[in-house]
């Protein structure tokens, strides 16, 4: 076997882990990392770890069971990325208007940990697809075939749920009773000054998310999922809160009898549609995830 | 979650409101709410109304 055969099972190897980086990286509904530094710096990352997974392959063959330990040595880094990633959005966060919350930001710390090592396992076993076409009939396209199976693995595998995969959105109606600012029937809170209520009631939207089963209804229960959800609306369609107005933050409350959730928000797009496709592409935290159903006492609690 | 804060009360009827926080009396409805707004302006708080028409600024 000669170094050629080897460079060939690095090369497609790190070549498919890099690429499944590229696939997860895109922009999503987290608009998280919006600038290129923020890329470079993941996609930087993306590299080294498919390399380190790559090159094990070749360095189990020629006996040198040591270079395995790098793999170790791999993970503890990227441990070291999340942490970087929770201080950057923490000390983002104190001039958010609109607050991402420290589950939201704990998720997307998390999801960048995890990526990276889906990314070693795609280039792991890329390079030894390769590796075994090298050595057989079937010749190394067979690498560049698994590559793009485990491209198309990580993409379906690593998206998570959405809030319209588990709950319909339904727009709703805002109104006063007195002081209190209603949705439908769900109360929000109290709005002192006539000048606001009016600006409320002309300028604000509303909608209602109903859970569609009690594992839904447990996860959006979860203060940190709520918090998500006002920030992604805020970041999607704007919001007229400003740090003097207090009475514009985006706000989400329960309904005490069915577990519904009301969103109450001010955007500077006054669009009811964009409105409901932003809360149903808002991601579902895995922090927030309650699956009581799951559970016998939980089963037995839904009758 | 954070603290909040009665930060002032505003009232036209001195009966309703005494002692604890500042309080701020209006002769009329239109004075009240212009103070409690300039109020909330400058502490960034929220204007609340309660139901005898006391309101108060919060500090959330």
């Amino acid at each position: 076997m000669g170094l050629q055969d080897y460079l060939l099972v690095i090369i497609i190897g790190t070549l498919a882990g890099t690429l499944t980086r590229m696939v997860l990286l895109r922009i999503d509904y987290r608009q998280y990392p919006g600038y290129p530094h923020g890329y470079v710096v993941h996609l930087s990352l993306g590299f080294v770890a498919s390399a380190l997974g790559a090159v094990a392959v070749p360095a189990v063959l020629a006996k040198e069971y040591t270079a395995f330990t790098f793999l170790a040595l791999a993970a503890q880094q990227f441990s070291e990325i999340r942490n970087q990633e929770r201080r950057t959005l923490e000390s983002l966060e104190e001039t958010e208007l609109v607050k991402r919350g420290k589950d939201y930001i704990e998720g997307i710390a998390r999801t960048f940990e995890g990526r990276n090592y889906l990314v070693m396992a795609s280039a792991f076993i890329t390079a030894v697809a390769t590796q075994v076409g090298v050595n057989t009939f079937l010749g190394w396209p067979l690498g560049i075939l698994v590559g793009l199976l485990m491209l198309m693995l990580a993409r379906t595998f690593m998206t998570g749920k959405t809030i319209g995969d588990i709950c319909t959105v339904e727009p709703a109606e805002l109104r006063f009773e007195g002081a209190i600012l209603w949705v439908d029937d769900i109360p929000i809170f109290n709005v002192g000054l006539k000048e606001r209520r009016e600006e409320i009631l002309r300028d604000g939207l509303g909608v209602i998310i109903h859970p569609k089963d009690d594992n839904a209804r447990a996860t959006i229960h979860d203060m940190g999922q709520r918090n998500v959800i006002a920030h992604t609306v805020s970041v999607i369609l704007g919001s007229k809160k400003d740090i003097d107005i207090p009475d514009f933050t985006p706000m989400l409350r329960k309904d005490r009898r069915t577990g519904k959730i009301a969103l109450y928000t001010m955007p500077m797009e006054k669009d009811m549609d964009a409105l409901i496709e932003s809360v149903n592409r808002t991601p579902v935290l895995e922090t927030a995830v309650r699956k009581p159903l799951s559970a016998k006492a939980g089963r037995a609690a839904a009758d | 979650m954070s603290k909040k804060r009665i930060f002032a009360a505003v009232t036209s009827n001195r009966e309703t409101v005494n002692g604890g926080v500042p309080i701020f009396y209006a002769d009329n409805e239109k004075q009240k709410s212009k103070i409690a707004a300039t109020l909330a302006n400058i502490a960034d708080g929220m204007v609340h109304e309660l139901d005898n028409g006391v309101m108060i600024i919060v500090e959330h």
